[in-house]
């Protein structure tokens, strides 16, 4: 009897040794890349999921018409060349010569072609994005054209994106099996352990390192642990850990991620209708000590609804420093100490928007405010706070588009999304010029000038612009990063 | 033996708390929403006693203002609990029967919730806070309460001094109030006592879920929630708040098992 739970408990032991899966290749083979991710793909298909996950691997599968740069400029991909014409409804594609997909079927215009026209199915989630597309026709083998229903500015980042990857739609499950044309092709995926991938060589522009790991590690410290013994190279950390690496054993790159982070302020609340409390509120709240104690000092200070490191950006911090004495004077003049009541909404599932609320609640209650914390889960907030308006303040991150009108229509008068109900003619008038106008330089003009109004007029405190914390093992170089969900692994290489 | 033990460490426990709660009332816990961002997880100092917060708060202040309100929650929400379920008992026992079978059903509709889920459900209908968290509590202690009454009240109907009372023309009230409950008092005391273990480990899971009590305010199921982010770089943030409830929990049960053995279990005691 007792020899026999001996050997239960060796068996659960062995069970549970060879359940821990880590990297054990150690060292220096240069011929083999080892990442880790902390969630699994939600499939590989770009065109069928919207998870981040995804589009982190099919980036590397999968190619694009264009290729987005890391200051968000485009740069040809698949395509050889492209042109638009003056009116701005016809847009044609040039593609490379010779391009194959990974199961070596052709990659031409007519694949181009039946590729977005899967992207534009119902089962689609971006298909509303593309629906501006009337018709794409092949004009020969290697040009395809796209007929526009109305002019749009934003037209070519739409062929950057990782979801408008080229697929080859007679594949079969693309779910499981992808077949597209990048740089690597998938070798084997397990769930929830690894994802192998090997260099494709009949890609237009070929990756250095031929073989890749991806190991799925759901742990951050177990991670960082794994790179500092040298069993991996190339990892994603969030800011909380930036303090745990040894960067005798590892670098630490930091990019700023395309997006904002911010407390809105509700203007159909009759006090935060005022410019003056939203001054006060302003001068109240000490960003960098929220900065250093709920994200550990990363990330970029912005004064203005525009992602720091996105071209065209301005820097227009500074305009309301932090200045308690100055804010509790403005609520006395207004004869308003003590008796503005807010309602905070914080969303229960990013526990770093509830941390800078508590805090920023803290900081207005000392100079007068009164401060209603509520923690309520994202469904909620997405009902409640965002398309009901139903709330005075709330803590929320926004990701930014390749094109930064998508980002700053929010505050149209009449948008469906402006949840600040924000009314400013002024910046109503701008957006809808911004929106027509084909010539960049003018364009970028008009973006500076709505920056500027919003860092007057502050309908939102902008918090920062997150960063991206990238830890690579010392021999790894070459590492890229772009302001969309993008993974290029091409040019990295040991030295 | 066993039982001096169980009135010792209860006492003990429950004393411990008790003092919590009074230390409440001090300056001592003035500190506890002070937030010093300089300072943030720092460990146990002369100056903070169990270290500071991911805020900078000091851990000590929130543990003792968490014991007031956990006290006066689980106190309010049992007391509350007893009282509509010995109101609903006493007429579902001396009532007309459809009204007796009516409120009983109803009891057991709610015995048929797991007690957690109902008080969330409710906190959900009603809104978070303090006072909705005491109702929400006190629902889902009324059917125990309501359970024992009414079959105390059907065990002692028939018995001879209740029938004279009523001869005489004593009213069903009086007779309720005056003779029945006297009775059944130590029963009920000591449903009472558990009954309080229990109600403050659910104010502590109602907290922890975030449908108790609502930040910046201190309560111990917030204090593991928030621990909890930072608990593999700071493992021990939570340790203050899991003990303290750990303890009041313990205090209580150990409390009313020794009530209980006292003035009903005795009788069948065997040594």
């Amino acid at each position: 009897m007792k020899r026999k739970k001996i050997m239960i408990i060796l068996m659960l032991f062995a069970l549970a040794l060879s359940s821990c899966s880590a990297p054990k290749q150690k060292g220096s083979d240069t011929s083999l890349l080892r990442m880790a991710k902390s969630v699994d793909p939600d499939g590989l298909d770009p065109q069928r999921s919207v998870a981040e996950s995804t589009f982190e691997i099919t980036s590397v599968i999968y190619d694009t018409l264009l290729e987005v740069q890391e200051d968000g400029s485009l740069l040809p991909g698949i395509a050889q060349s492209y042109s638009l014409s003056d009116d701005g409804l016809h847009l044609s594609f040039v593609i490379k010569e010779g391009l194959r997909f990974h199961n070596d079927k052709v990659l031409d215009a007519e694949a181009v072609k039946n590729s977005f026209l899967r992207l534009k199915e119902e089962e689609s989630p971006r298909a509303k994005d593309y629906a501006n597309f009337t018709s794409i026709n092949v004009l020969s083998d290697k040009e395809v054209e796209f007929i526009l229903a109305q002019p749009d500015v934003g037209v070519l980042t739409l062929f950057g994106y990782p979801w408008s990857a080229i697929v080859e739609v007679s594949a079969e499950n693309l779910r499981s099996k992808p077949m597209g044309s990048g740089a690597y092709k998938l070798d084997e995926w397990i769930p929830q352990q690894h994802i192998t991938l090997e260099a494709f060589d009949g890609s237009y522009r070929d990756a250095k390192i031929p073989k890749v790991k991806i190991f799925m590690i759901p742990d951050t410290s177990a991670q960082i642990t794994s790179l500092e013994k040298g069993e991996l190279d190339l990892i994603e950390i969030p800011a909380e850990s930036i303090g745990k690496i040894d960067t005798d054993k590892a670098n630490i790159l930091r990019f700023p991620r395309n997006g904002i982070q911010l407390m809105a302020m509700n203007s159909a609340n009759a006090y935060l209708a005022q410019k003056e409390v939203r001054e006060a509120i302003a001068y109240a709240i000490n960003i960098p000590d929220i900065k250093e104690a709920v994200w550990n000092g990363v990330g970029i200070p912005i004064g203005s609804h525009y992602p720091a490191g996105v071209k065209g950006y301005v820097d227009l911090t500074g305009k309301y420093p932090y200045d308690p004495q100055k804010s509790e004077a403005i609520l006395k003049e207004l004869d308003l100490y003590g008796k503005v009541k807010l309602r905070m909404m914080l969303p229960k599932s990013y526990p770093e928007y509830v941390a800078t609320g508590q805090i920023i609640a803290n900081q207005l209650e000392q100079v007068g405010f009164v401060v209603d914390q509520e923690i309520i889960e994202w469904a909620a907030w997405l009902s409640d706070v965002y398309n009901g308006r139903d709330y005075d303040l709330t803590i929320i991150g926004h990701t930014g588009r390749l094109e930064p009108y998508a980002l700053l229509a929010k505050y149209l008068s009449d948008g469906s999304e402006n949840y600040f109900n924000y009314v400013n003619p002024q910046l109503d008038d701008l957006l809808h010029l911004v929106k027509t106008e084909q010539d960049p330089l003018q364009r970028e003009e008009m973006y500076r000038e709505i920056q500027e109004l919003l860092a007057e007029e502050i309908p939102a405190i902008y918090l920062q612009t997150p960063e991206r914390i990238i830890v690579t093992s010392k021999a790894l170089k070459g590492y890229r990063d772009f302001p969309v969900i993008i993974t290029d692994l091409r040019d990295l290489y040991f030295e | 033996m066993k039982k001096d033990f169980a009135l010792y460490a209860g006492l003990f426990l429950v004393g411990i708390i008790l003092l919590f709660f009074l230390l409440s009332y001090t300056p001592l816990a003035d500190r506890a929403e002070i937030m010093d961002l300089k300072n943030t997880f720092s460990g146990p100092s002369t100056e903070h006693i169990f270290g500071t917060d991911q805020f900078g708060r000091d851990i000590f202040s929130r543990i003792i203002l968490s014991t007031r309100y956990v006290f006066l929650v689980s106190l309010g929400a049992v007391s509350l609990g007893a009282m509509v379920g010995m109101i609903l008992g006493s007429i579902a026992g001396i009532g007309p029967s459809f009204l007796s079978t009516l409120i009983m059903r109803f009891i057991d509709g709610l015995l048929a919730f797991p007690g957690i889920l109902l008080a969330m459900m409710l906190v959900f209908v009603l809104g978070k806070g303090i006072r909705n968290s005491v109702i929400a509590i006190a629902v889902f202690m009324v059917p125990v309460f309501c359970k024992m009454t009414y079959s105390m009240i059907l065990e002692k109907k028939n018995m001879l001094y209740i029938k004279a009372a009523k001869s005489y023309g004593m009213g069903s009230f009086g007779i309720v109030t005056q003779h029945m409950l006297p009775q059944m008092m130590p029963k009920l005391l000591t449903q009472f006592t558990s009954s309080m273990a229990r109600a403050i480990l659910t104010e502590g899971s109602l907290s922890f879920l975030g449908l108790g009590i609502q930040p910046p305010a201190a309560s111990l199921g917030l204090m593991l929630s928030e621990a909890r982010q930072h608990y593999l770089s700071h493992p021990y943030l939570g340790i203050p708040a899991g003990l303290i409830l750990m303890m009041a929990v313990l205090g209580f049960s150990l409390l009313g098992d020794y009530v209980n053995d006292l003035w009903i279990g005795g009788l069948h005691e065997d040594d």
